[in-house]
């Protein structure tokens, strides 16, 4: 159950700073996952229905879509599942993060936030050297301001990942100035790229004063055929719409002109400034983008919205993970250690009859999986191969046609995004008949032995495809149509119906 | 995407129940008044010569090789080789002021399909997207978007952008070109299951399945899960019904297939037909496989052919959609990427001419037997009634009875119109 803490002490146990000055070991920032779970709780009204905390096989699933990007090995979850240890989820957390498999799963995220979607599918291969460059930079860790930094300075042969970040968006600094505020700030600044934003925050000039960091942003040609990369051309300016005059660079909400670059190196202008203390915005930003990603929805929601007329849910809690951000010196692995050990992440989704307002986060978010963790979780747990991403950066058709059907950028998490269209492809399609069929499937070729029983085959199926073992109601009727068939020949077919059904229900589609 | 309006997390759960009402009120009565409604796009890849099709100009050296031919209404002429349509002009509407910005296949097939150019932070949907999501009416055991035989450039600007997925385009793909005295041949993806999996196995995955959604329903009955469950039952639905039978066009009796045209474009617009009659809201037809219309060479010759698959399929198209009283509900629109230049060039071809060229609409809510807007002497200049892409999509709407100014949820939260261009009423009931 919970308890019901006064808005006031709340406040006091988010604000107050360290004890005494310089004394480290009693900072506000020591144990930041009670700190998140006393900020989301103290506004639970009494009669709010709490969901109990989440088993180790659901917690084991979600945490490794979330962190990993793919479901859990079924080796890997058996071995979770018999470990008897109290801190083996905090270990677990600790591991995915230090993993190749966060670095590619982030790499994947970001490089859909980053491009608009036709660059995405280009298939010139630009959209696959950001991704490498990505990375490479959450494989080391790169503390966040640092990676922002150096994106969007990025120039020369040397950095043509970041490049299509600009040559996508047709190196215009409107479109550049509009993605940059949007997913770095969280600002929907672009609204005021033609008249005043309605409520006031934003006028024409601010947005035009903050493209102004981009008008010097030229592309050449690289080395390769097809690829661009960027340069810098000093001396070029924007100016307001329908009048010649040219704008200032300025950063938004700051009235003062920025101060001068020696070499007049805008973009490097703008980049100190963004990940500067006194940027309200920056590390808000990528604090909510965070909690978004392992809850499904932002504090703020949309996540990218987080103007004036949209306040968060929870004002001090994320400034406190905000201020915790800066004072992890932008280390993405920290916070999300914090979040993931909290209790509200590790809470169940599972709810009898009507849910809790999600707002209050006393029930875990269902989540739907991106095309890239189904079919990265196929490949893994059912065609035991390793697919194209996780392993080496060639090109893979299957996958790329399976992206082409299934891929919703941008889809709300909460939402199921697809189609009839998508849905008779999942039916019908090439990837679950090769699944389905004992021929292609690693996983039902690796059934086909005489010793074991057909619980055991239950067990594997469901572990591979659901992350779960079978319910006692789910072994005793699907134990019987697994042992009904007669032949042998039977009996292998309806294993391959069980996967079918299996591939296909709404919780194989879903991060619980 | 469908994203939740910004200010709901600020604002108390409890107004929004109140709020709604008006609204579904309102839906429900702009559904009656567009009940049954369908829309036919005409796609024409690599830009058609409107030189040598609606907008001729026999008296000016540019004017090429074509007659022009008296058709059914007076004062209307078109070119000598679209015979059928002449016949049925009192059904169209012809729009000669057409005029944008892109010369570009790629920009102005995305342009012209989305009224916006490519490569904004918003990724704009195709119009047949937004027209379907209006049109289409509860679920249905057919895709609401069927697009017949999309060339390269076609599919690519098919994306259903920020409405995501769900309002994506069906395809049918077409077999390579038939040959002679064959019909052409078209298919769609995924909708028969695999013959290994005969109906006994198929009914035994079927009750699994079932019983794994409703179980996980039970405890987790969130949007996306129930909308899982929802999309997958239409799905089955439509595997289940006799929707691959209209598909499926052996059945029609080889004088009528041999009316509409042998190729692509001809058999599409015969399924287009059956697709009407078991409702499907929107369908597409493409003319010029890749981009066939670009005639940068050896335009007459070209374009000769182009028209006679284009007048009889169209034509058969409309007299039987007529003959079954679905064109006063059908709304069609001709249309591609942009025309082609009046000067004729030492290939005997023409280029590229976003400058003024003419689209065509027809059929329901249209002002039929109507021209709108004038090229000058030469062809090239618009000299009345200039409209741009976004006029043309607002248009459209109009004629459909769907306000262009319907909004929908762009990433971001961001409202955006259908088409926010001028409604030429002129050419509209």
């Amino acid at each position: 159950m919970f308890r019901t803490t006064s808005f006031v002490t709340l406040a006091l146990v988010l604000l107050s700073v360290s004890v005494t000055a310089g004394d480290s070991t009693t900072s506000r920032f020591d144990s930041p996952s009670e700190t998140i779970d006393a900020a989301l709780e103290s506004d639970w009204p009494e009669t709010l229905r709490v969901a109990e905390q989440s088993g180790d096989a659901e917690f084991c699933r979600r945490v490794w879509f979330d962190l990993a990007g793919v479901a859990p090995p079924i080796r890997r979850l058996r071995e979770f599942l018999k470990d008897e240890s109290t801190d083996k989820r905090q270990r677990l957390i600790d591991e995915l993060l230090a993993s190749q498999r966060f670095a590619t799963h982030m790499a994947n995220r970001w490089n859909e936030v980053l491009l608009p979607e036709d660059a995405l599918n280009d298939g010139r291969g630009n959209a696959q050297a950001l991704h490498t460059w990505l990375r490479e930079q959450f494989q080391s860790n790169t503390p966040y301001d640092h990676l922002v930094g150096g994106f969007l300075t990025a120039g020369g042969q040397g950095n043509q990942g970041p490049a299509i970040y600009y040559t996508s968006r047709d190196v215009d600094p409107v479109k550049v100035a509009a993605s940059t505020s949007q997913i770095f700030m969280g600002l929907q600044l672009q609204c005021a790229q033609c008249h005043d934003h309605p409520d006031g925050q934003w006028l024409q000039e601010d947005f035009w004063q903050f493209a102004a960091f981009f008008s010097q942003v030229k592309s050449a040609d690289g080395r390769m055929a097809g690829t661009s990369l960027i340069e810098d051309e000093r001396g070029a300016e924007v100016t307001l719409p329908d009048t010649d005059q040219v704008m200032e660079p300025r950063y938004p909400g700051v009235a003062e002109a920025p101060e001068e670059d020696p070499a007049d190196f805008r973009r490097r202008q703008l980049t100190i400034w963004l990940a500067s203390r006194n940027n309200p915005y920056f590390a808000r930003a990528a604090v909510n983008r965070a909690w978004g990603h392992l809850f499904g929805r932002g504090l703020v929601d949309p996540i990218d919205a987080m103007d004036h007329d949209n306040p968060a849910t929870h004002p001090e809690l994320l400034q406190f993970l905000a201020d915790y951000f800066v004072a992890k010196r932008f280390d993405l692995r920290s916070l999300y250690a914090a979040i993931a050990n909290t209790k509200a992440y590790q809470r169940s989704s599972a709810m009898d009859g009507e849910r809790a307002d999600p707002r209050f986060y006393s029930v875990m978010a269902v989540k739907t999986l991106t095309a890239e963790q189904y079919y990265d979780t196929l490949m893994q747990n059912v065609f035991f191969e390793a697919s194209g991403r996780a392993s080496e950066d060639m090109p893979d058709q299957r996958r790329a046609a399976f992206m082409s059907r299934m891929r919703a950028s941008g889809s709300d998490p909460k939402e199921y995004p697809h189609g009839v269209v998508q849905a008779l492809g999942m039916l019908n399609g090439p990837e679950l008949l090769s699944a389905s069929s004992v021929r292609s499937s690693g996983l039902l070729g690796s059934l086909d032995a005489p010793f074991f029983s057909s619980q055991d085959h239950l067990d594997v199926l469901f572990l591979a495809c659901v992350s779960r073992f079978p319910s006692d109601s789910e072994r005793e009727g699907l134990g019987l149509f697994l042992t009904g068939a007669k032949s042998d020949e039977e009996k292998v077919a309806a294993r391959c119906d069980l996967t079918w059904a299996l591939l296909n229900s709404a919780e194989c589609f879903v991060c619980p | 995407m469908k994203v939740s309006r910004r200010g709901l997390l600020g604002a108390t759960a409890a107004a929004g129940v109140s709020g709604w009402l008006p609204q579904l009120a309102r839906a429900a009565s702009e559904a009656n008044q567009r009940d049954g409604r369908h829309c036919v796009l005409l796609w024409m890849a690599g830009g058609p010569s409107q030189m040598d099709t609606f907008d001729l100009k026999p008296d000016h050296s540019n004017g090429g090789e074509f007659k022009e031919i008296a058709t059914a209404v007076p004062g209307i002429r078109f070119s000598e080789h679209l015979p059928g349509l002449a016949k049925q002009a009192d059904r169209l509407a012809i729009l000669r002021g057409m005029s944008t910005k892109e010369g570009d296949h790629l920009r102005g097939t995305t342009l012209m399909r989305t009224g916006h150019i490519p490569g904004g932070p918003v990724r704009h949907p195709a119009i047949g997207c937004s027209l379907s999501k209006e049109l289409e009416q509860g679920v249905s055991q057919l895709p609401s978007y069927i697009s017949v035989a999309p060339g390269a450039f076609t599919r690519s600007s098919l994306s259903p952008g920020f409405l995501g997925p769900k309002h994506a385009a069906t395809s049918v793909g077409a077999s390579a070109p038939p040959a002679e005295n064959q019909f052409a041949e078209l298919r769609v993806d995924h909708l028969s299951r695999h013959e290994s999996i005969d109906d006994a196995r198929y009914k035994g995955r079927l009750e699994i399945w079932s019983a794994l959604q409703e179980r996980f329903a039970k405890t987790r009955g969130t949007e996306n899960v129930l909308a899982h469950d929802t999309v997958y039952r239409s799905a089955l639905a439509t595997l289940d019904s006799d929707a691959a039978d209209a598909f499926d066009l052996s059945g029609e009796p080889d004088a009528v297939r041999e009316a509409y045209g042998r190729g692509t474009f001809g058999q599409g617009c015969l399924m287009a037909r059956r697709l009407i009659e078991r409702g499907v809201p929107l369908v597409e037809v493409t003319l010029g496989d890749g981009l066939g219309w670009d005639t940068h060479a050896n335009n007459f010759e070209l374009v000769r052919n182009l028209s006679e698959q284009l007048d009889h399929g169209w034509s058969t198209l409309m007299t039987e959609l007529a003959d079954r009283r679905l064109l006063e509900k059908t709304t069609i629109l001709w249309a591609g990427e942009f025309g082609r230049t009046p000067q004729i060039n030492s290939n005997g071809g023409r280029d590229h001419f976003p400058n003024a060229f003419t689209c065509v609409l027809a059929g329901g809510g249209v002002a039929q037997g109507h021209v709108h807007g004038k090229t000058s002497e030469s062809g090239m200049e618009v000299v009345d009634g200039k409209m741009d892409q976004q006029d043309l999509l607002s248009t459209l709407c109009g004629a459909l009875g769907i306000d262009p100014m319907t909004e929908n949820i762009a990433e971001g939260g961001r409202p955006i119109a259908i088409a926010e261009g001028n409604v030429i009423d002129e050419v509209l009931l």
